[in-house]
């Protein structure tokens, strides 16, 4: 496996970890509103949501750039 | 193929939160027809949702380290990172700004316990209390009283909530909790200024009204007290 493909299947890897996070991070909120779900939703899944799709972007702007599309 | 794969995405989601609509069965009796209030279904959804989600999760992940990256895997990963978690944040936010209102929401927090506690007292004779056991504000209690007016009001209060959460969370707070800015007439007046009970003079002659309406005299000053004494509220 090539080094740029090893690059874009860990950027896949970190982005669904990092997605998998965020979500499992909303689900207390959803199951019971309380200041401190609220704090998790506010500042840990948020980001963690966020930080997933710049990942996933990432990997598609790279995808498009070894394609020559960009 | 393609209508019932969307049948099923469809039945997917709907179904969960159908489920988690439903909730506990209503002590109060419902109207025929009932479905749940939009609350609870913003709730549901948002659970439909990130579990939905989690699932396309492990299947694009099982489809990546099965077959590589592919066409199929690629629109998984899509659907799950970039379109459904903005529904579940979307459901999150809704459920988190309605149920943050409620009374529940406020006795989270242990330290407002005496408050709530007096409030819900049927013996208590506070204006907190009164106006909860004669049902002058339908519900939300805390929130109703305790925020502003308006669109920027109820931001301020979220606001304000969020500087609540941080205090209780690293304990920069002292006992016995007081209200940290004089509670604003208007807050009484938008309810009470139209009623005929405020208009009558016996009760608030008119040359008081322009003190009562600028704030100079406190609504709480004669009504009061709102809540129970500090002295006899638990301490840390």
């Amino acid at each position: 496996m090539s080094a740029e493909r090893r690059t874009s299947s860990r950027l896949v890897r970190a982005s669904i970890a990092t997605a998998l996070l965020g979500i499992a991070t909303c689900f207390p909120l959803l199951i019971e509103e309380t200041p401190y779900t609220f704090v998790l939703f506010m500042f840990v899944a948020q980001p963690l949501l966020v930080a997933a799709f710049l990942l996933f972007t990432v990997k598609v702007f790279r995808d498009l750039r070894s394609g020559h599309l960009l | 193929m393609r209508l019932s794969a969307a049948a099923l995405f469809v039945a997917a989601i709907l179904l969960p939160a159908a489920a988690f609509a439903a909730g506990d069965p209503a002590v109060i009796p419902r109207p025929h027809g009932w479905i749940g209030t939009t609350e609870e279904w913003a709730r549901a959804l948002g659970i439909a949702f990130a579990i939905l989600d989690v699932l396309i999760l492990a299947a694009a992940y099982r489809s990546h380290r099965r077959t590589g990256e592919s066409p199929a895997s690629k629109q998984l990963l899509f659907v799950a990172i970039a379109v459904l978690p903005v529904g579940v944040v979307f459901f999150s936010y809704f459920h988190a700004l309605e149920a943050s209102k409620t009374v529940e929401s406020c006795n989270a927090c242990h330290v407002m316990a005496p408050f709530v506690n007096d409030l819900r007292n049927p013996k208590s004779d506070t204006l907190a209390a009164v106006h909860f056991k004669n049902r002058y504000i339908q519900e939300n209690h805390c929130y109703t009283c305790h925020s502003d007016y308006g669109m920027f009001g109820t931001v301020h209060a979220k606001w304000e909530g969020l500087g609540h959460i941080y205090r209780k969370t690293t304990g920069r707070y002292t006992m016995p909790i007081r209200i940290n800015t004089p509670f604003s007439n208007l807050r009484c007046l938008n309810c009470h200024a139209t009623s005929q009970k405020f208009l009558d003079p016996a009760k608030h002659p008119k040359e008081d009204l322009p003190a009562m309406f600028s704030g100079k005299t406190s609504c709480i000053d004669c009504h009061g007290p709102a809540h129970p004494a500090p002295e006899t509220r638990a301490s840390r």
